[in-house]
């Protein structure tokens, strides 16, 4: 199996005129061919400017890409031609925005909008097009018949299988999906959601699920990257992640959820916030509110280590947090 | 895709947020801080304010020695000087009348500016009043008043500005109020527009659940929220102001001669033009320099407000 | 645990609260018909999805919307009858907490002027002085905001701090009741945690009674003694927290428990699928409203009129198929 996407120390900085945004920081992380891996992180963490940094989406005045590759296959991104990025977006990387209010084009009815993108790649004309559209919108749950209607008459939910189906349009290799759901009411961010998953299973996809939510992630991804102050703290196989937590940051996150399924009294939180990132801290970036933190930690940057077989952590103390002790027992033996 | 830079720098916003300083800086001088940085603005602005200090000197000097300065070297009449080319006794030549063109403008500038000015409050007080009451109540009386707006943006501004200074008596109040109605409708609308954007926002709910009243509501909550597109249709509309005056008095509607408005002085050289280029060009550079100025200045105030605008 | 409930007295009651909207399209029918109360330093959790109306339920009871019918009997008196005075007076003793922390602050007021307005409007506090000062100062302890923010501007802070802001204004007046509409919604994780803390621990030192409206789930259960579940205006659940998770009735709030992701890779939930999407709250056809959505849905379920029926104490349920009555004998 081939890596669909390998990211090896990837920084950008944005020059702003009140400081210089650390937007990324020698982030790695890479993901197999056909796999999902979810993106974790608060706002400000610096996972969307990763995403469109890979389809090379940032205005490069003020941005910058100040180290890192990003390679698709064998090929790296980064080092395409204009001609070239423009071949692999939307053909072979696809992305999904945040907001599909505004993702859409409200002067386009909606299979026109498919079909512009599968025209652009697939060079067939107008009406096979048009024809491949209507296709796509049975398969994202929508009725054909409803393909020339705008974006404005349709739902949240629906106009999010539209972004889905202009996305897939064009059987892309590896869909970025940027908080696909948030807007979404619970309900419909299950209902679309599974039909991702089938759409993958059908087309064979790789996925990035970018989100804050740990349950999308635990549900739905095979394999997690927790994103904080622009680097990856800490990354591996879901199981792992989630039962055998090595860093501090990922521990605060899963006990600031209250469960559905548990009985918490009273939520953990981290205290404080995330650093500015045009005044990031000296030595690692969550010694400021890690509760393990100690001198080494404020002075010296940590390097990602391993802690698993499908798993690896930044942090100058792995495992600390679990002092071997798995959070399922942790949970069975009361969590209070 | 952003094509701009100013919409470039926007969207890397979006993506990676803005760094706060807790220094109690208010959206004031955040929007002066921005403001500075716009050069083009700052030149508008270094402009205009030198025609206001030409503005305050030349009423200065009259108060001082009683006119007679004023009617020695503007309307004191020297033929001998007819038509004079710009030479270095006189920078800018001479008129028909061989009165000196520099000296002139430096007396005529008060009215340009000071027209335009009170043009433009008149038109913002009853322009803002209509379109705040509109905004507020909506329904029939936003129906009723904005009716009234759409009648007056159907007349041309320069008809409707003839039309009331014939109505008129001829005095300066009278030609800045014949100048500011026709631009009444324009600051109704923003007014209105931004009324209604304002008070639906959460904050204004939370001042109703803290028990404020109508009033306290509009006037305290609502209305200083609204100022920002006022104030840049403000600075804009000047510029149009003394456009407008200029063209009224070219028509001889507006101020007449032999008092040294620019327009004025443009219209009574308009029969020299053929044989004194720099008697119709130089007041008429100068009417341009000026509504340019005014316009970069209005630009740079709208870029500074527009950003917190959004957020 | 139901002795414990009926020492406490009722703090608020909502009896048949209605509010429609009049639109080009037709009669919305926002909140339709909704009953409930709460006892004195609980919590209530409101929880629906978009358009299920729990917004417009909490402003009609604080009387932000005029209700259409029905009473809200807060410490005795009946709120909707009030006059704009007497009105002013009880917005005292209900306060409200706003979803969006960017839009719930004036952009022109420091935070220590968002925080002294309602007292100003009130005229509690002489202006400008060292008590309306002090009193300030002692809700930003309160809530958590260091003192040295008194005079920075909303736009200057992150959206944690900003709701903190929101809920010091709440609580200026002392109120006995506040409506939370949503209040962390808008928040990044760790900071909704920081953030219910705080209103939990709040609740514990004022014994302040809370109306909490979300659509999440897991919070809600979190936080609530009671749950109330709302579809397009109506309620189709309510009763104890721990009930509805043990034991839900009806299919909707099957459904929504089912659908929200658990934060365990290991645990797989039944789904409870629905099929399409929310219809209009406008003009509603009488029967079950649900019955579009449901998969059990009979021909009975969309003729008969809409009803809550008790299905075990305190738990009621409007559901004309799943909704039995509890047999007298039990109790």
């Amino acid at each position: 199996m081939s890596k669909v996407l390998d990211i090896k120390n990837l920084t950008v900085y944005f020059e702003m005129s009140d400081g210089i945004v650390k937007a990324v920081n020698d982030l790695s992380l890479s993901m197999e061919k056909g796999t999902t891996l979810g993106v974790v992180g608060e706002t400000g963490a610096g996972k969307t400017t990763m995403a469109k940094t890979i389809l090379r989406l940032i205005p490069m005045p003020p941005g910058s890409i100040k180290s890192g590759e990003i390679y698709y296959y064998d090929q790296d991104i980064l080092k395409m031609t204009d001609s070239e990025i423009r071949e692999v977006r939307g053909k072979k990387i696809s992305m999904i925005f945040q907001d599909p209010m505004t993702s859409l084009n409200p002067v386009l009815t909606v299979e026109d909008q498919i079909a512009e993108v599968i025209e652009l790649h697939e060079h067939l004309n107008k009406a096979q097009s048009l024809e491949k559209a209507r296709e796509m919108l049975e398969m994202v749950g929508i009725p054909a018949r409803r393909g020339s209607e705008y974006p404005h008459q349709f739902s949240g939910g629906m106009k999010q299988r539209v972004v889905i189906a202009i996305a897939m349009a064009c059987n892309p290799d590896l869909l970025l999906a940027d908080e696909p759901t948030t807007a979404l009411d619970v309900t419909i961010q299950a209902q679309v959601l599974d039909m991702m998953r089938e759409l993958r299973d059908k087309q064979g996809t790789s996925l990035i699920l970018i989100t804050h939510d740990l349950g999308v992630v635990a549900q739905n991804c095979d394999h997690v990257a927790i994103v904080y102050a622009g680097e990856v703290v800490e990354f591996g196989e879901v199981h792992e992640i989630y039962n055998r937590t090595a860093h501090p940051y990922t521990v605060g996150l899963l006990n600031s959820v209250p469960k559905l399924n548990e009985n918490v009294k009273r939520l953990h939180p981290i205290d404080g916030l995330m650093p500015d990132p045009t005044r990031l801290p000296e030595g690692c970036f969550f010694a400021p509110r890690c509760p393990y933190a100690t001198d080494k930690c404020q002075s010296e940057h940590p390097q990602t280590v391993a802690v698993g077989l499908d798993h690896s952590v930044r942090c100058h103390y792995p495992g600390i947090t679990s002092n071997n002790v798995s959070n399922t027992e942790r949970r069975e033996n009361g969590n209070e | 895709m952003a094509f701009t830079r100013k919409a470039q720098l926007e969207e890397a916003l979006k993506t990676i947020g803005t760094p706060s300083d807790y220094e109690g800086r208010t959206l004031w001088q955040e929007t002066k801080a921005r403001f500075f940085r716009n050069k083009a603005a700052v030149v508008g602005m270094c402009f205009v304010i030198f025609l206001l200090i030409l503005s305050v000197a030349s009423y200065v000097i009259d108060l001082v020695d009683g006119g007679k300065l004023y009617t020695a070297l503007c309307l004191k009449q020297d033929l001998p000087h007819k038509l004079l080319a710009p030479c270095l006794a006189h920078p800018f030549g001479c008129d028909e009348y061989g009165r000196d063109i520099m000296l002139r403008m430096f007396w005529g500038t008060r009215y340009s500016i000071s027209l335009g000015i009170l043009s433009v409050i008149i038109a913002t007080i009853l322009g803002c009043t209509i379109g705040s009451v509109a905004g507020f109540y909506g329904g029939r009386i936003d129906d009723f008043l904005m009716r009234i707006m759409d009648v007056m943006l159907a007349i041309p501004y320069t008809l409707l500005a003839i039309a009331i200074m014939s109505a008129l008596s001829s005095n300066i109040f009278n030609l800045a109020l014949s100048i500011g109605i026709p631009e009444v409708p324009q600051f109704a609308r923003i007014m209105r527009a931004q009324v209604m954007t304002i008070k639906d926002r959460d904050f204004v709910e939370a001042a109703r659940a803290s028990g404020a009243g109508t009033a306290r509501i509009i006037l305290g909550s609502i209305i200083p929220n609204c100022f920002a597109p006022v104030i840049v249709q403000c600075s804009l509309r000047v510029a149009g102001a003394i456009l407008g005056i200029a063209g009224l008095s070219y028509i001889g509607l507006g101020i007449q001669p032999p008092t040294p408005e620019w327009g004025a002085m443009l219209s009574s050289a308009k029969n020299y033009i053929r044989d004194a280029w720099h008697v119709t060009v130089i007041p008429g550079l100068a009417i341009v320099l000026t509504v340019l100025a005014l316009n970069m200045f209005g630009d740079g105030v709208r870029d500074a407000l527009d950003p917190n605008m959004k957020r | 645990m139901s002795d414990e409930r009926a020492e406490r007295k009722d703090q608020l009651i909502v009896r048949n609260l209605k509010k429609y909207f009049q639109t080009p399209s037709g009669l919305l029918h926002a909140v339709d018909d909704v009953t409930f109360t709460i006892k004195e330093g609980k919590t209530l959790g409101v929880v629906g999805e978009s358009g299920c109306g729990k917004s417009t339920l909490g402003r009609a009871i604080l009387r932000l919307h005029e209700p259409t019918s029905g009473e809200v009997i807060f410490d005795g008196v009946d709120v909707t009858k009030l006059s704009a005075g007497e009105m002013k007076k009880m917005r005292t003793n209900m306060q409200i907490i706003f979803q969006d922390p960017y839009a719930s602050l004036d952009p022109r007021k420091t935070i220590s002027e968002a925080i002294s307005y309602p007292l100003s409007v009130h005229k509690l506090y002489k202006p400008r002085s060292e008590e309306l000062n002090k009193k300030v100062l002692e809700m930003m302890d309160l809530v958590g905001l260091a003192r040295r923010l008194k005079n920075t501007y909303p736009h200057e802070l992150d959206g944690g701090r900003r709701q903190r802001i929101g809920i010091a204004r709440a609580l200026a007046l002392n109120p006995k009741f506040i409506v939370c509409d949503e209040p962390v919604s808008a928040l990044d994780v760790s900071i909704q945690a920081q953030v219910l803390n705080l209103m939990q621990d709040l609740q514990e030192q004022l014994g302040i009674t809370y109306m909490f409206i979300t659509h999440d789930m897991s919070v809600v259960k979190h936080l609530s003694d009671d749950i109330v579940v709302m579809y397009l205006g109506q309620m189709v659940e309510k009763c104890p927290a721990e009930r509805l998770f043990e034991n839900p009735v009806h299919p909707y709030t099957k459904a929504l428990m089912s659908a929200i992701p658990v934060a365990n890779p290991d645990y797989r939930v039944e789904r409870v699928v629905l099929k399409g999407e929310l219809t209009s709250p406008i003009n509603p056809e009488p029967g079950c409203r649900f019955a579009k959505r449901c998969i059990y849905a009979t021909d009975e379920c969309r003729n008969k009129p809409y009803e809550l029926i008790e299905v075990e104490p305190d738990h009621f349920v409007a559901c004309p198929q799943f909704a039995k009555p509890m047999q007298p004998a039990e109790s």
